[in-house]
């Protein structure tokens, strides 16, 4: 296990520099500059890019760039928000991003183990029929169309919840973007659930269980639940992903200040220090989403033995 | 000892998500019901006022800082920190006289020294600003090219505070209008000895930031989506200043924004497009006249065709801009034929330099028949029978190109149009570099002057490579006359361009706000990028 942990480690940050070495590249090879500015001459242009050492060989900045890095400075932004040292950005933004995507993971996964599981148990129509209809509408419509629903019923027509995000109220703020995204998670998580617990009920160790006269809700725990968790596990390390990064537009629609809208700001302007430094917290996010879940293989399944020799 | 193992779980996995989506509870308090809310479309991009260069930023920074001269509610110039000014008799001398008794929001003295220094902030390479070429171009401060060039010191700038309340500034060019470029917030002034405490981190948070203006910054963070301030009690003006205090919420979504307006979440919105449309007619709705053209810019260097007079003329007459405003933007532009927009810029006499819209008709108003003429003309002194160009758009401006090029096209036999549409930063490095033939552009005038809207005709620096000797002695000369005399010389000027067909002015551009019942005293600057905010008031309902 610890020899498996090392070498995975080791490859991770072999992955992540080179990463980084590639967006540097290819961030040079984007059109305009940070200091798009019509009415900048060319020569104050040119100051600008000395005063960051933007005029430097590119090896020259990347190496600077990763020495900096390792010192735990990620640079300042140099046109969505000047000279405001990356860390700070990320430190107010990242926690909201991380809140949001975490609370529709959990109750998205809650919802749609609950709905996967209740519908492989009971197998009558009018449950079959409201799973249906609800995977269906989860994975086709998208997140903001029911983030303009809740909008208009519960923000303006009921003034339950406010519409945009409040400082001064931040749990209120947050129910109706996590309701919108929690949809799309219940959907894919219910229909992994459905089909899992529909083969683990089949197996011979549920019929041997019922057959020594264990409790339905004994078989349902112990049994199918646990067993059926295996690839939902899976997808979840994606969905979180997926929702930490791609919340852009219930970040925009409710003026949440995450980091989803920071990264395409980032882009359209240019601000190579912002693009590099999220992506580098991206891929960190997800390479070390991927261990923590084969880890957790280990602990749902005692068969999975990670790095062992075969016996 | 089982169940108390789940019940454990239970709690924590509560606690867990309760901490998870913060847990503080909504400490909204009465006091809001007479605070104005207010609807922003993006997040500041920063607050320090000597970096600010776009208008999100000084839209917010106007809230809390304060300039020598300020624009009051019925858009006249008036001097704000300042008390008076003397011009000497050359022009290239300033003396500002500050009003006694200024003080910063901590409670220390505002002198003329603080405007020496953020001046120098202003163009000291180490501060990184992009509103450099205010200092060096816009207004020509003595020593300032050069120290942004890194001839010379920045000590060298010329501006002294000789005493607490006297400020001089020194011009290499005499400026007629720099009492209007001092209303901008890039020349507010900066406590020295705070700024240099906080260092790099100065205002980049509340506590990192102090204040000159009505009110006091409460609520901050770098791209906040939301902003709060309390009135100054240490503001000159603080009597005047109704407000407890104001909430700026970044509502970029705009039907998110209307429903905000709607449910009283938000008192003050701007409204674009279809929502503005929808919103027409409703006695809530304000329209303010901005210093903002679009227009069409035609490269005089890049295409031989272009050089003809004949040919630009045959273009500008062929652009039906009133069915365009009808039918693609609908709301929010209207059809232009000069270059400065009415309600700009006040002549010496009290008139608006641009009452008459309709003055260039001559050679910009809609004929289709006269421009097939003035084309023909043009194909058979160039001795073609067909014309290629290419017309580089703004990706958000493609639905206008679409239908300037099909008018174009229909009215101008032989003419072959290739859209070239560009995200914001390529299309803005076409125009920089001058890569095009055509290139819808849109310009935003910095202070009230039409010298501000001529800047992209001006020869070398020109974004068009319009390159005329008389136009360039007329804006040499106009930095040296004052008056009436300098009003005729900016009429020369406009007409020049309008005569040579330099550019092609398309739509001017006007910003509607909806305003709840109960608010009053909103107002623009003449150039439509700052709020006027000394006079707002909300009267509880």
């Amino acid at each position: 296990m610890g020899r498996y942990l090392r070498k995975r480690i080791l490859i991770s940050v072999s992955i992540l520099f080179l990463i980084l070495l590639i967006l540097f590249l290819l961030l040079q090879f984007m059109p305009g500059s940070p200091f798009n500015d019509a009415k900048l001459s060319e020569e104050q242009v040119e100051a600008l890019r000395k005063q960051y050492g933007l005029d430097q060989p590119v090896i020259v900045q990347f190496f600077k760039y990763v020495g900096n890095m390792l010192r735990g400075d990620f640079g300042v932004s140099y046109s969505i928000s000047p000279n405001t040292p990356i860390t700070t950005l990320l430190v107010n933004r990242f926690p909201i991003t991380l809140k949001i995507g975490f609370a529709s993971l959990i109750f998205g996964t809650v919802a749609g183990v609950t709905l996967g599981l209740v519908t492989a148990f009971f197998r009558n129509r009018f449950v079959k029929i409201l799973y249906s209809l609800f995977t269906m509408l989860g994975i086709a419509i998208p997140s903001y169309l029911f983030a303009m629903f809740f909008s208009w019923f519960i923000g303006y027509k009921a003034e339950l919840l406010p519409l945009l995000y409040d400082f001064r109220s931040p749990f209120v703020s947050t129910v109706m973007p996590v309701a919108a995204l929690s949809f799309s998670v219940t959907a894919v998580i219910a229909r992994f659930t459905k089909s899992e617990a529909e083969d683990v009920m089949k197996s011979d160790y549920v019929m041997l269980a019922r057959c020594s006269g264990l409790g339905s809700g004994s078989i349902m725990v112990k049994y199918i639940l646990r067993n059926s968790l295996i690839p939902v596990i899976t997808v979840m390390a994606g969905l979180l992903v997926g929702l930490l990064t791609g919340s852009l537009v219930i970040e925009k629609m409710f003026s949440i200040p995450g980091i989803g809208g920071l990264l395409t700001t980032a882009i359209e302007s240019n601000d190579y220090s912002v693009v590099l430094a999220l992506s580098f917290v991206y891929s960190a996010l997800y390479i070390v989403v991927m261990l923590i879940l084969d880890l957790v293989y280990c602990v749902v399944d005692p068969r999975v033995r990670l790095g062992g020799k075969p016996e | 000892m089982k169940r108390i193992k789940r019940y454990l779980c239970f709690c924590m996995l509560f606690v867990f998500l309760a901490s998870m989506l913060g847990g503080c509870g909504d400490n909204s308090t009465d006091n809001k019901l007479t605070e104005l809310n207010i609807g922003i479309g993006s997040s500041p991009v920063t607050i320090d006022p000597q970096l600010i260069s776009d208008t999100g930023s000084a839209q917010v920074a106007v809230f809390f800082t304060s300039t020598l001269y300020a624009y009051n509610e019925r858009r006249e110039l008036v001097p704000e920190l300042a008390e008076s000014c003397d011009v000497s008799d050359d022009g290239l001398t300033v003396t500002y006289h500050l009003k006694k008794g200024l003080r910063w929001s901590n409670g220390d003295p505002l002198t003329s020294d603080d405007f020496a220094f953020a001046f120098k902030r202003l163009i000291d390479p180490a501060t990184k600003s992009n509103s450099v070429y205010l200092i060096t171009d816009c207004c020509r401060i003595l020593n300032a090219y050069e120290i942004n060039t890194g001839e010379m010191s920045v000590s060298e700038l010329g501006v002294y505070a000789p005493d607490d309340l006297t400020f001089v500034v020194k011009l290499e060019l005499p400026c007629p209008y720099l009492n209007s470029l001092f209303t901008m917030t890039n020349f507010s002034p900066c406590p020295r000895e705070f700024c240099n405490s906080c260092g790099s981190s100065y205002a980049t948070s509340p506590d990192t930031v102090l204040s000159c203006g009505p009110y006091i910054l409460d609520r901050y963070e770098p791209l906040a989506t939301q902003i709060h301030l309390v009135r100054n009690p240490d503001y000159f003006n603080a009597d005047q200043i109704e407000l407890p205090g104001v909430t700026l919420q970044v509502a970029a979504d705009p039907q998110q924004a209307m429903m905000c307006y709607s449910s009283d979440q938000l008192d003050i919105i701007s409204v674009s497009g279809e929502l503005a449309e929808l919103a027409q007619g409703d006695d809530h709705m304000s329209e303010f006249s901005v210093a903002a053209v679009l227009t069409l810019e035609i490269n005089h260097l890049s295409n031989t065709a272009l050089k003809n007079r004949n040919i630009r003329l045959a273009i500008a007459k062929s652009i039906d801009r009133e069915s365009i405003t009808r039918n693609v933007s609908r709301f929010g532009y209207y059809p232009m034929t000069r270059v400065i927009p009415p309600d700009y810029y006040t002549e010496t006499d009290g008139t608006d330099f641009a009452r008459d819209q309709t003055l260039y008709d001559e050679y910009m108003q809609y004929e289709p028949e006269k421009a097939a003429e003035y084309w023909a003309k043009g194909l058979n002194e160039l001795g073609v029978s067909s014309i290629h160009l290419d017309y580089v758009v703004n990706n958000a401006q493609t639905k206008y190109a679409e239908a300037i090029k099909a008018q174009l096209e229909t009215n101008l036999n032989g003419l072959e149009l290739e859209i070239i549409p560009l995200p914001a930063k390529e299309w803005i490095s076409r125009l920089s570099g001058r890569d095009y033939d055509l290139i819808q552009s849109s310009w935003v005038a910095d202070y009230a002057d039409p010298t501000a809207l001529f800047q992209g005709s001006l020869g070398d620096g020109s974004t068009n490579h319009y390159f005329d000797r008389d136009f360039l002695d007329m804006y040499d000369k106009s930095f040296l006359t004052y008056g009436e005399e300098r009003n005729l010389l900016l009429h020369k000027m406009e007409d020049k361009l309008m005569t040579d067909v330099a550019m092609i002015p398309l739509f001017g551009a006007e910003y509607n706000y909806l305003i709840a019942d109960g608010v009053t005293g909103f107002q623009v600057n003449p150039t439509g990028t700052e709020p006027v905010i000394t006079g707002l008031r909300k009267e509880l309902k």
